[in-house]
């Protein structure tokens, strides 16, 4: 038959983790299916934003992409409940969770079009400030960065009670300099590749959000493949994704070392504190899923598995 | 046909007139928001979300209607080395030429700003949260018709001069 | 074939933005991506965050222009700077780096400034300089901090944007003091600051002076208290400067306004169109790979670090002159450090010729984006406005051969 090239896009740099080992993957697809499938990476944000790289794909000029959470919502919002602020309290929770509903969600993407090979995360994501924290009340005089275009974060911290400005990741490190945010949160493999250690002091020892993503082909590429050759395809992604996702917690050791040497300095916030942000945060679920970015049904069904756990 | 040339040039005018008015109007509505948003972030530390967007979608329009302006008024970007030195006659002959193929590009460009107008209004795409993203798109193709109109008056109007 | 058609379109006068549109609607069909990703991408260019700057900054560019403002700046100027020579160039410079450095983008400091800053120097500096000098200065504000390129350079080069800008800062300098130079070489007449017929302004016009020298001071103010961001600079910069011409000196009426907006934004859209096109275009650049290409077939010849700066300049002006800086960084700089890495060429090192020769790239014919825009806003022929360039093109490519092979001349030891 006819040879396939897909072309997919990604925000992760030529270099990183995923880059290689979906490389990898790709090498041993055209190894296997004798040249008939071939992968082109588009890395480095080049096709543009998550949501330019849907429409692309919409279009047929790319056929996949590596996605995280929110920039799938446009056209799958249920992956995003797993990065709701505060929804997982510990590793335990997040591997119950897990276990029971990746695959749900995965058929869900499949019923949007979309053929994932996995769930990756990319570890918890961190508070970050310039001053130290410690609890919730020093917060609600600071200005809180929210991801431009991420209504979910932006509602989420607005329950908190927190100031959130909303602003394009681009502009967070001369926006955290000139003090027009205070307070910023992200992995902490992200703050080192986005250089907001020069700026930042201290970061706070609680994961706040769980991140999520994955590796999607659209369906009407996917399916144009022989059977044979869909399996070789899925089987090698399956595999690069599986790797990756158990990667997390050694690349964020590894950044946690380096922001350390760097001076980062890691600040506990007292537990009365933490119990009334967990109350606050059950109290204001119900307002979220309202909202229209998030799939409510899948929502709720993964707090009520969370409750009937932690009932236990 | 002379009276139908005679009233397209005549709403062109007034069109222009309308989009240099509204160009106006939200370059002034575009200083208040900002206004607005610093007052409610150094003062209350609030952001109102999606206004940035908002501002950003304004400044697009605001942009279209000046393109619009620019092929009215005949300021596009061009080099002009050539036609300077060409006799009257020549100059008559680069303009048709010019506007003739201005007109192939404006009505290619619209008709596929329409199919992203389609595309768009299939799907249900939204603009930050509330607005539809096809209302919000019908400018680009405006603004490519309004570039094929005016070329074609343009093509006209050189067409009758010569008679 | 087409390409001959498209090249005789362009010398009979055809618009610049027609043949980007032709171009890019040809080479879509051939490389058999849908058309309407042409408009999509268009449209994309309401995402660009720097987007407001230009229409405001372009506004207030004329408004200042259109009042009597540069008679007032020139009498500030040759008042209280009396012992500088050439104050007014200094002056112009200095609104040139600062507007460049803060908005990150040349072209906008064209627009917004070009006309002031010509009339501000018109009878001391031949036309051909001061459009050259107009066209070229706005880049040299790439090099200072806050510069949204060398931010996004260090990002991706992983190097600390601090240490950038540092080290940025003695290049940057030096190349300020040979502008300076090559101007007072080339004003007219003496050096000695002219004895102006302007009177002092007086009452409410001395009240806008003052106002109109303080808005700089403003800028900095606002922007490094994080009172500001950038683009709400160049909205209350309109607010200001409306308000001080409009009802403080009283130079413009209300029907000025129109007349001020319809001319601005005429500009803007001619540039704005290009530059929707341009993303289309881009596009179909990345998709194709198109940079990795020539730079393969470059990578091949080089084989020591003499021949990499070579390479390095050639492939860079060739990029600068298809892609705008923020493309250049994202597509072509991951691809370059590896190979300067090999030849032991520091990042740091390495950004400051990136960011130079980007900014060359910005006045390279035949597509320039810096020449468009000030061939509009003067309306002048661009081949004028090439012309005029050259001096500051010549100058500008010396200046990155001694950056490239005497770099200890320029940067700070580690
Ligand atoms: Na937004
Ligand atoms: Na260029």
């Amino acid at each position: 038959g006819q040879n396939t090239e897909f072309k997919i896009a990604t925000l992760a740099p030529e270099g990183s983790a995923w880059m290689q080992r979906f490389s990898t993957a790709a090498d041993e697809i055209y190894e296997q299916t004798d040249g008939r499938v071939s992968i082109r990476y588009y890395a480095g944000g080049v096709m543009g934003d998550e949501n330019q790289v849907l429409q692309k794909m919409r279009f047929g000029q790319l056929n996949g992409g590596m996605f995280t959470a929110s920039g799938l919502i446009q056209r799958y919002a249920g992956l995003n409940n797993y990065t709701i602020p505060f929804l997982f309290r510990d590793a335990e929770e997040v591997n119950n969770v897990r276990e029971r509903y990746d695959q749900i969600l995965i058929d869900q993407l499949g019923d949007a079009g979309l053929k994932s090979f996995g769930l990756i995360t990319g570890g918890y994501a961190y508070v970050f400030s310039k001053e130290p924290i410690e609890n919730l009340q020093q917060l609600s005089s600071l200005r809180v960065w929210s991801p431009e275009g991420d209504p979910i974060s932006f509602s989420a911290l607005e329950n908190l009670d927190l100031s959130p400005i909303e602003m394009p990741i681009s502009d967070v490190l001369l926006g955290l300099q000139t003090g027009l945010v205070d307070i910023v949160s992200a992995t902490t493999s992200a703050a080192l590749i986005l250089q907001w250690h020069t700026i930042v002091r201290y970061m706070v020892d609680l994961p706040i959000l769980y991140t999520i993503g994955t590796l999607v082909i659209d369906n009407r590429a996917f399916n144009r493949l022989s059977p044979q050759d869909q399996l070789i395809v899925a089987t090698h992604l399956n595999n690069a994704s599986l790797d990756l996702d158990a990667l997390a917690e050694s690349d964020h050791q590894q950044a946690l070392n380096v922001l350390s040497q760097f001076g980062l300095q890691i600040t506990s916030i007292d537990q009365n504190s933490l119990d009334q942000w967990y109350d606050r945060v059950d109290e204001g679920i119900d307002q979220i899923s309202l909202n229209r970015n998030i799939d409510t049904e899948s929502l709720e069904s993964i707090y009520s598995f969370l409750n009937e756990y932690r009932a236990q | 046909m002379k009276l139908f040339i005679d009233r397209c040039t005549a709403l062109g005018d007034k069109l222009r007139k309308a989009e240099a008015l509204f160009c106006t109007f939200l370059i002034g509505v575009i200083v208040i928001i900002i206004t607005l948003q610093v007052l409610s972030r150094n003062f209350f530390s609030y952001s109102i979300q999606g206004l940035d967007a908002i501002v950003r979608m304004m400044t697009f329009y605001i942009a279209m209607f000046g393109a619009i302006l620019a092929t009215h008024f005949q300021r596009h970007i061009s080099i002009d080395t050539f036609s300077r030195f060409a006799s009257a006659k020549y100059r008559y002959f680069l303009e048709c030429i010019i506007d003739i193929w201005c007109l192939i590009i404006a009505f290619s460009l619209f008709y596929f700003s329409l199919e992203l107008v389609q595309s768009s209004f299939e799907f249900g795409d939204i603009y930050t949260g509330e607005i539809s993203l096809w209302i919000l798109q019908l400018i680009i193709p405006y603004m490519f018709f309004n570039h094929f109109m005016i070329h074609l008056m343009n093509l006209i109007n050189t067409l009758a001069r010569k008679k | 074939m087409i390409f001959l058609l498209f090249l005789l379109l362009f010398i009979i006068g055809a618009p610049i933005y027609s043949l980007i549109a032709g171009m890019t609607l040809t080479s879509y069909s051939e490389a058999e991506i849908p058309l309407v990703v042409i408009i999509l991408e268009f449209f994309n260019m309401s995402n660009i965050p720097m987007l407001l700057a230009l229409p405001l900054f372009t506004l207030t560019g004329y408004l200042l222009a259109k009042s009597e403002a540069p008679k007032r700046l020139i009498y500030f100027s040759s008042t209280f700077f009396k012992l500088i020579p050439n104050n007014l160039i200094f002056l112009s410079l200095f609104l040139a780096i600062f507007f460049g450095a803060i908005t990150g983008s040349s072209g906008i400091t064209i627009i917004a400034f070009g006309s002031l800053v010509y009339s501000l120097l018109n009878d001391r500096f031949s036309d051909n300089y001061l459009y050259g000098f107009i066209t070229t200065s706005g880049g040299l504000g790439l090099l200072f901090a806050p510069s949204l390129p060398m931010i996004l350079y260090a990002i991706i080069a992983e190097i600390p944007v601090y240490d950038f800008f540092r080290f940025a800062i003695i290049p940057g300098m030096v190349l300020i003091v040979i502008f300076y130079l090559h101007s007072i070489f080339l004003s007219k007449g003496s050096i000695q600051n002219r004895d102006l017929n302007i009177k002092a302004p007086k009452n409410n016009k001395n009240i806008a002076m003052w106002l109109e020298v303080f808005l700089p001071i403003a800028v900095v103010i606002t922007i490094y208290n994080g009172l500001l961001a950038i683009t709400e600079i160049a909205a209350f910069a309109v607010l200001y400067i409306f308000i001080v011409e409009f009802f403080i000196s009283k130079d413009l009426k209300k029907e000025d306004l129109i007349i001020a907006v319809q001319e601005s934004m005429t500009l803007v859209g001619a540039i704005f169109i290009i530059l929707g096109l341009s993303l289309a275009s881009t596009n179909l650049i990345i998709d194709q790979q198109i940079p990795q290409l020539i730079f393969e077939y470059m990578s091949q010849v080089v084989g020591s670090k003499f021949s990499f700066f070579v390479f390095l300049i050639i492939f860079l002006l060739l990029i600068g002159a298809i892609l705008d800086i923020y493309s250049a960084i994202i597509i072509v700089l991951p691809i370059l450090l590896p190979l300067a890495s090999l030849y032991e060429v520091n990042s740091i090192h390495l950004g400051i010729l990136f960011i130079l020769l980007m900014e060359i790239g910005f006045i390279t014919p035949p597509i320039g984006l810096n020449l468009f825009i000030a061939s509009n806003k003067f309306q002048k022929s661009i081949t004028q406005i090439y012309i005029s360039t050259i001096p500051f093109f010549a100058i500008l490519l010396l200046f990155v051969l001694l950056v490239a092979y005497f770099p200890a001349l320029f940067l700070l030891p580690h």
